[in-house]
């Protein structure tokens, strides 16, 4: 049986509020009670509800715990799927609708023509659906959407 | 399907005594194709809105009597893990008797939960939901490689209130020095249960399997009574039908723990059998009684066995 290693695991208040400036700058996502976000390796954001990321110094850590909710760089956040699902629906701004045909295309990882006057990470939706975040620059869409995510029948 | 035939003899002489007169029963049941069955997952889609899609997508949904986000599921079902709802995490392949430990367990969102035997994370999903996201689950799991897909179920079902632990269960309790509210251990077993949806896994080297396998789960219930909470409540589950692994592993722990009892799973709409009080020569508690052992053809759905032990104050 390979053992896990131990990965340096970040809950540092002040890198925190920078991440929800980050978010409030880029989507108007407001900083939200009761969670805790984690640096898991370089870039990961981990999202862990206040409660769990109290045990956390006893839990030896896998790379598993709390949600993969986005990567870092010091001026943006990119949302994962899983991250624009729960937070963007606090967005309130960066936010595109796609057609049942373009969301098709999206989701099954290709980039798609969108002429919008927006640029950088979107929160992307159909319908009442929020299919997670992409990036948008000279008219193109880019998909972030995971190949193991990606649905044969979208 | 699996034929009577295929049932080795000494498998079939006990399933004969444990069943008894609902025997024909129980094996026209298991000759019948199995039932599918689906968890709309609550943290990312209401149930009336899963249920809407469902119908969107040509598949017909019936609700299970014991649990409101549980259905039977027809019709188109086969192609769900293709389609996008799935891909968003709204909807969780499950079986209809495995939703059942969680259930009896009755997490509360304020509760500090541990599951002992996690991978591949049906039932930690599931623990996730009926705590609406809040309060904290450790899920435990002592093969590295199974980490991974119980990882990926977390992600995909939007789960935030779980960290996530490699360890052997049997010796957390010197790992870890918190206490529970909650424990669920469901159990490494035989899986004789599964002869109707998993026959290929049906074999006679099992049998063979049952003394060895019943040392690792007396470990196991041993390790996670010792950290439960006073009043707090455990759940024991396995999906065997052999007394070895069910009532033979409470017994032990009733023997060894003063502080443990029974208490009847309350799960409304449920058909089962009681626990067993004795097995061939061996004579078990007679609270065991008040264990549940689900059969196929009572709910349609794979047989499970389902122990609620309290921590006394």
């Amino acid at each position: 049986m390979r053992k896990p290693k131990s990965s340096p695991l970040i809950v540092d208040e002040e890198w925190e509020s920078h991440v929800w400036d980050l978010l409030f700058t880029q989507f108007g996502i407001p900083k939200l009670k009761g969670y805790r976000f984690l640096l898991s390796g370089k870039k990961r954001i981990r999202l862990i509800s206040e409660v769990a990321s109290t045990l956390l110094p006893d839990v030896p850590y896998t790379g598993s715990s709390g949600l993969y909710i986005g990567e870092y760089s010091p001026r943006a956040v990119r949302l994962t799927m899983d991250g624009a699902m729960l937070l963007g629906q606090y967005a309130t701004k960066q936010i595109i609708h796609l057609t049942a045909e373009q969301a098709k295309e999206w989701m099954q990882g290709e980039s798609i023509n969108y002429e919008n006057k927006q640029r950088g990470y979107v929160i992307v939706y159909h319908k009442e659906d929020i299919l997670g975040c992409g990036s948008l620059s000279q008219g193109i869409l880019h998909s972030f959407v995971p190949k193991t995510r990606r649905p044969k029948h979208p | 399907m699996i034929m009577e035939e295929a049932i080795p003899p000494v498998f079939k002489k006990r399933f004969q005594v444990l069943l008894d007169d609902e025997y024909d029963h129980f094996i026209e049941s298991i000759n019948q194709p199995p039932a599918h069955f689906i968890r709309i997952n609550s943290l990312k889609i209401n149930i009336e809105s899963g249920l809407h899609r469902l119908e969107e997508l040509n598949i017909s949904a019936t609700p299970l009597p014991w649990y409101s986000a549980g259905f039977r599921v027809s019709g188109n079902y086969k192609q769900l893990p293709f389609t996008r709802e799935y891909s968003l995490g709204y909807y969780y392949i499950q079986e209809g008797g495995s939703m059942l430990p969680p259930l009896a367990l009755n997490p509360k969102p304020h509760h500090l939960v541990l599951d002992l035997c996690a991978a591949p994370g049906s039932k930690t999903t599931q623990l996730a939901q009926m705590m609406n996201n809040q309060g904290a689950i450790i899920a435990n799991d002592r093969v590295f490689r199974r980490i991974t897909s119980l990882g990926h179920n977390l992600q995909l079902c939007g789960v935030i209130n779980t960290l996530v632990l490699c360890e052997d269960g049997r010796h957390l309790s010197t790992r870890i020095p918190h206490k529970f509210d909650r424990v669920l251990i469901d159990a490494p077993c035989t899986a004789s249960g599964h002869l109707r949806s998993k026959p290929h896994q049906f074999s006679i080297k099992d049998f063979q399997r049952i003394k060895g396998i019943q040392t690792l789960q007396k470990g196991l219930i041993t390790s996670g009574f010792r950290l439960l909470k006073p009043g707090g409540h455990l759940v024991y589950s396995t999906c065997s039908l052999h007394p070895e692994e069910n009532e033979a592993v409470i017994h032990h722990l009733l023997s060894h723990s003063p502080d443990a009892g029974i208490v009847h799973p309350n799960v409304p709409g449920l058909k089962s059998h009681p626990g067993l009080t004795h097995w061939e020569d061996t004579q078990y508690h007679e609270t065991l009684h008040d264990c549940l052992r689900v059969y196929p053809h009572e709910n349609n759905t794979d047989s499970f066995f389902i122990a609620l032990i309290r921590k006394e104050n």
